[in-house]
Formats: C-alpha cells, structure tokens, sequence
C-alpha cells in the first residue's frame, strides 16, 4: 500500500511538466519576491506620504497631481531625459551597425576587435568609468589637451557649460554600443547569402546591397535593439548621479536621479513611487507604439 | 529514467533551498566576525565560558581615516569590556542616510548610530532615537565635563537624543602664498565689504580668483548676522535674509574676481577631493575647522594654508560665528542593549585613551577634559584647526536649533537659485521671490 502511494506520487512528479516547473522556479521565486512585490508596494506608496521613518499616509492622487502640476523640475527633468533618449539612442545604434559592418568580415583579428569593442558595454556604466570620464572633460582634462595639440586653443569646462554637458553625457551613451553590436552582428550573420549573390549578379554595387538587401533583412534586430535601448536609456542613472550631479541648472538632471533625490534625500518616498509610476507609464506607452509601429517598417521572412 | 531524473531534481532543490538558508547564516556570521577581527578570539572565548555575550551593532559615515581610528578604538574598548562584541558598519557620508533610512522603516537600526544635526529632528521626531536623558541623570554617560549648551544641541524639545563627539565652526580656508604675494592682511573676521576688496586686490596681483559659498551654510550665517534665524524665517515666509544673502551672491557673481560658473560647477567645492582651492583655480575654501586637515592633505600637504572666519555683515546686529556639533552618537529606540550602549558611548567621549586614538578627527572632543589631554597628540596643522576653535569660542553665539523636516530639499533648492544667478539667468530679486514661497511650502509639507 505504502509501496504504491509512492509510486503514485512519484509519478506526479516524474513528468517534464513538473520539470520544467523546477527549472523555472528559480526565476519565479526571483520575480515575485524582487519584481511583483516591490511593485505592489511602490503602487501602494505612490498613493501616500511616505517618509520611510513613519508609517504610509493614504493622500490619494496628491502625489501625481503635484507632480503634473506644481513641479516644474519633474517636467524638467523628464525633458533633459527625453533629450537624452532622443540622442544617444539612435547615435548609439547608427554606431553599432556600422562598426558590426565592418566586423563581418571574418579575418584573424575579429575575435579580439568584437571584444574590445564590447568592453565599453560592460564596464561603461560602472562609477570608475563615470569618474574617469569626469575627469577627461574637465577643463584641464585630456579632451582640452587633444585640441590643443591640434591647434584649437580650448579651455571649455565642458561639464559646467548648460548647452555642453548633456553631450558629455551622450558621448558616454554612444560609446557603449557593443552589446547591440553583437546583436546586429548575430542578425547579419543570418540574412542568406543568396540575395547578395543574386544582388551582384544583377549588377548592385555596395551601397544599395546595404540599403536593399542589409537593411531591410536586419530590421527586426533593429527593432529589438531599438526597444532595448530605449528602455536602457530611460533607466541611465549612474552618469548623472556621478559625472554631473544634474549640474550646471539640472541640465543633466535625469528623471532617474530626480526621483532618488525624492525618494531617498527628501526622503518623500511616496512622491518617488508615483514618479517610478509614471516612468512606467511613459516607457511602456512608447514601447507600445513602437510595437504597433513594426507593421509598417519591420520585415518578418515567415511573413511572405 | 526521465521519471527518476525528475525525482532527483525535487530532492536537489529541497536540498539546495535548505543548504541555502544554512550556508547563508554561517557567512553572515563569518562575515561579522570578519568584521571584529580582532577580537574574534576573546568573543569566542566569552561564549566558552557560557558568559552572557552582547553584541552591539555601531554604524557611522566617513573617510577610510575615520573607519580605520574608530576600528582601533573600537577594539580597544572590546579589550576592556569582555562581554561586549561590537560590529562596525560603515559607509560614506551620502550613501549613509539611504541606509539608515531602510534600516529605520524595516525597525532594524544599528545600537549605536552616529547622527548629524541636520537629521536629528527626523530622526528623533519620528521616534526612531532612544531618550538619553536618564542615562545623563543618573551617570552612565558622564556629563560633568560637558559644557551644557553642546548637550542642548543634541536635543530635541527638552529630551536628549544625541551625544556630540566634537565641535567644529564655520572657517575659510586660503592659499597663504597667493595672499601673501598679494601683499594683503585678512583680518580674523572681515566683513562682506573688506572680503570684496581683498578678492580685488588679490586678483589684480595674482590672477587668482575667489569663491563665495552660496548654499544653506552661508544664507543660515547671514541670518544670524540679521540677528535671525533662517529657518523661522522660511517658514514665515520673511525674505530679508534670503534677500541679503543672495545681493551678495549675484555681487560677488557679477565681479570679474569671481571663479566662472562653468568652473565652479565643474569643480564642486563641496566635496574636499575637487574643491578648486586645489589647484589654485580659487585662492579661499568654505568650510568647516574640523575639514581642515582633510583640505590641507588634499591640496598635497606642503602647502601652507590660512584660516580666517565666514565674512559677516558690516551692519550686523549679532556676532554669526558658531560651535557646532560636528556629529553625534545616538541610541536606537529599537535596541535591546541600550545600557551597554550607553557604556560605549560614555567610554567613547570620556575616555582620554579612546580620544588619543581618536585624535579629534570627528571635531575638538566635547568633553573639556579630553580636549586639553588630547591636543598635546595632535601634529602641527591639526593645532592650527585646534586654535582656530579656541579663537571662535570667545566670540561664538547658540548655535541654530537643529534643522527641521524638508531641509535638504530647502538646501537643494536654494542651489539651484544661486546657481541660476551665477550663470545669469536670474537676478537676486527673482530669485529670492521664487525661493521664499518654496521653501516655505516644502517645511510646510514636511512636517504634515
């Protein structure tokens, strides 16, 4: 009897389902207890004053109602965010694709050429680069003495200057384009050689190859790069937090680092749930549109 | 086989899930240990012998100077007390207060914290600080050679919450060969009007321009200068000071003599490591006394530095300069151990030993006793800081009440006023018209 009761319940456990269960648990665990939990709870607090140091009140939409219509650095920061976006995103990409180009080539050197040129991606986003960074910019920096040597007397204070400093920051951006140069280089490995073949033998040289067969076949890397980084962008915290502090006038101020100033220097808490609430709002409806978007430009080969 | 296989994974997991919680407790334990090296062994030993083990959890924010004087002492006292171990935290001074602050919501504070006046009204307000004032009756933390005003600062509405470790004032710092080959005299206390005409003069002969402090420090300075106080002012919604303060930002700001803005805010002369006093991009620094050694060796140790007190009105009604408490040690309500606690940090301002170790790198100690045995220890450039003290003390008022709930979004805020005048996009008027509403706003709220 005992024998077959755990046969039984062996075999319950014993099929792939439940194994495939298991394998993913460890995600699950992670999810709920790191991702949907903290979410619930910040939804929760963007409805109140928090202060972390006393207990939630409940003020209803306060929060989002002061932050659409009595900050002026929300919008601000939203704005010098966006700018952000707007440019180091494509740059980013422009960068990326070109340089996957010209490593599709398969010669001695592309192993090492790919993984210096993925580093930056790696290790762009940590403190030592953001402080090395500040340091190249700085008014007695390396940048000012590269132009000097070339014969342009230079001495801008590159980070203190308002229509200078976001650019920096850019630079930085654009600059850590290797992961998505990985991925263009996996998806330009993949369009059939057959359609340059054909493309050569009717006579097309290399740059309409690359706008009529390279272009369109990559465009659903394109697209999950462009969401990608989109997001990424959205989320940069470390540059401004570090290299500018959101200085000259918060010109470098990020949304990111408005809303920790918020949350953790003001400690008004609920306030920057709200703002993270928003954030979520705001990427989610742009990665929204971009989806609906992919009819018209994205070109799937199944879809023939 | 598969069935088998899947089997397996359910017993590997259980085991995993259960190893897991396991080994995390023995490296959390390994790691405190790690901590308190030192004293491992004699930990160990108490444990042994069945003792009644204590262990007090102390955090602080601070240069690897501090950490390193603050360990030393720390496994001084350990020496001494058997059947305490005491576990160190510590982080710098701006990831301090994230982490006091998750500590605080999930009711897991640290013994013994040390605390800034700037928080201390939060923090003791929202009763998150265990009362001090039974431990000063009935002498558990010794008192006697504590002046009574530097007590008072470290309460709040009559109950003690903090004990002050030491004592610093407001003091400018300037290059003496800069001001020298200028051939100017700066006297101990210039008002506005001289500080103006000796960045002149010392620009006209040096090149070398100055910098006016434009944060909260200095419109608070300005407003005791008025005979006021700042933040009583805000929340009233007085402009005065704010006015007077920032006519002498957008003065100093429009003078050819000033450090440009796109300098300045590249430099950041908050923070010691970048203060253009450096490398001469400014011949003065504002800060305080107790910064002074840090300043001296940031700016390569063989340069000699001057020290002169913040400038103050010619017209003022009060004398501005103040003691005030660099930092604090306080108790956490949620303690369990608050009179072993409280022993510590008897022992911590109290005892010359500790303080020899110390060397007043946390201010001049508060205990007065202390700090005549101490000053014998400290090197050449740390008695400059030390006489300075000495000199504010004969002249110094009550320092300000703590600063209440909102400040650091007032501080945040008048930044970024001064910085628009700096950069020209404001007059003084404008922006005080926009500071004053704000700020009181912001107290408003904060205290809601």
């Amino acid at each position: 009897m005992l024998n077959s009761n755990k046969k039984t319940l062996m075999h319950k456990l014993n099929n792939e389902k439940v194994a495939g269960y298991i394998f993913i648990l460890p995600f699950i665990i992670g999810f709920v207890c790191f991702i949907s939990f903290p979410m619930l709870m910040s939804l929760i607090f963007s409805f109140t004053k928090y202060d972390i140091l006393t207990s939630p009140k409940l003020t209803g939409l306060d929060n989002y109602i002061t932050l659409f219509t009595k900050d002026p650095l929300f919008w601000k920061t939203l704005g010098v965010t966006m700018f952000y976006v707007l440019f180091s995103v494509p740059l980013r990409l422009v960068m990326a694709l070109l340089v996957a180009v010209l490593l599709l080539k398969a010669t001695k050197l592309s192993g090492f050429y790919r993984a210096v040129y993925y580093l930056p991606s790696i290790i762009g986003s940590s403190v030592a680069v953001a402080i090395l960074w500040k340091r190249m910019f700085a008014s007695d920096g390396i940048i000012n003495a590269l132009l000097q040597r070339i014969g342009i007397h230079s001495n801008i204070a590159w980070l203190g200057r308002t229509d200078t400093a976001i650019w920096t920051l850019i630079i930085l951006a654009v600059w850590q384009f290797g992961s998505s140069m990985l991925i263009f280089l996996a998806g330009l490995k993949q369009i059939p050689v057959y359609l340059y073949e054909a493309a050569t033998v009717d006579g097309a040289n290399g740059f309409s190859k690359f706008f009529k067969i390279t272009l369109p076949m990559l465009t659903p890397t394109i697209f999950f790069n462009l969401i990608n980084q989109l997001i990424n962008g959205f989320m940069a915290f470390t540059q401004s937090f570090i290299i500018t502090e959101g200085k000259p006038r918060n010109s470098t101020l990020f949304y990111t680092v408005y809303m920790y100033q918020n949350s953790f220097k003001y400690n008004k808490m609920g306030y920057g749930c709200a703002m993270a609430w928003c954030m979520v709002l705001i990427v989610g409806s742009l990665t929204a549109i971009i989806f609906m978007s992919q009819k018209k430009w994205v070109y799937y080969e199944s879809e023939r | 086989m598969k069935r088998k296989i899947g089997f397996l994974l359910v017993l590997v997991m259980i085991f995993c899930a259960i190893q897991g919680c396991g080994s995390n407790q023995n490296t959390d334990k390994e790691s405190k240990d790690n901590e308190s090296t030192a004293t491992q062994d004699s930990g160990q030993g108490e444990e042994n012998t069945g003792d009644n083990e204590i262990t007090l959890r102390i955090c602080w924010w601070g240069s690897q100077t501090r950490n390193d004087l603050t360990q030393q002492a720390i496994d001084l006292y350990m020496e001494k007390t058997s059947n305490v171990v005491i576990e160190a935290e510590f982080t710098d001074w701006s990831g301090y207060w994230d982490k006091l602050a998750t500590q605080a919501a999930g009711g897991e504070l640290a013994d013994i914290i040390q605390m800034d006046y700037s928080y201390l009204t939060q923090y003791a307000s929202s009763s998150q600080l265990a009362d001090l004032n039974s431990y000063i009756e009935s002498g558990m933390i010794d008192t006697s050679y504590i002046n009574d005003s530097i007590i008072e600062s470290g309460s709040v509405d009559g109950k003690c919450f903090a004990v002050s470790l030491g004592s610093t004032a407001p003091m400018v710092l300037y290059d003496k060969a800069t001001v020298e080959a200028a051939g100017v005299e700066i006297p101990l206390q210039p008002t506005m009007e001289e500080f103006y005409d000796i960045s002149q003069t010392i620009y006209e002969k040096t090149g070398v321009p100055v910098y006016l402090e434009n944060g909260i420090t200095m419109i608070q300075y300005i407003a005791r200068a008025r005979g006021s106080e700042i933040y009583g002012e805000l929340t009233n919604g007085v402009t005065d000071s704010a006015l007077e303060h920032l006519k002498w930002v957008e003065t100093f700001a429009k003078a050819d003599f000033s450090i440009s803005a796109e300098l300045l805010s590249e430099k950041n002369p908050q923070v010691v490591e970048s203060m253009p006093i450096i490398d001469l991009s400014t011949w003065n620094a504002f800060s305080f006394s107790n910064a002074f050694v840090s300043i001296y060796e940031a700016c390569g140790g063989e340069r000699e530095l001057g020290v002169f007190m913040y400038p103050t009105l010619s017209d003022a009604k009060s004398q501005p300069m103040y003691l005030k408490p660099t930092m604090f040690f306080s108790v956490a309500e949620t303690s369990q151990y608050k009179d072993e606690a409280a022993k510590f940090m008897d022992w911590f301002v109290n005892d010359i030993e500790c303080n020899q170790i110390l060397l007043g790198e946390r201010g001049i100690p508060a205990n007065s006793q202390v700090s005549e045995a101490v000053k014998g220890n400290v090197s050449e450039i740390g008695a400059i800081a030390y006489d300075f003290v000495t000199e504010v003390n004969k002249v110094a008022t009550a320092v300000d009440p703590p600063n209440p709930a909102g400040y650091s979004e007032v501080e945040a805020l008048l930044k970024n006023l001064a910085e628009d005048i700096l950069y020209g996009n404001l007059t003084y008027e404008e922006a005080t018209e926009q500071f004053v509403p704000q700020a009181q706003t912001i107290l408003k709220e904060a205290v809601e």
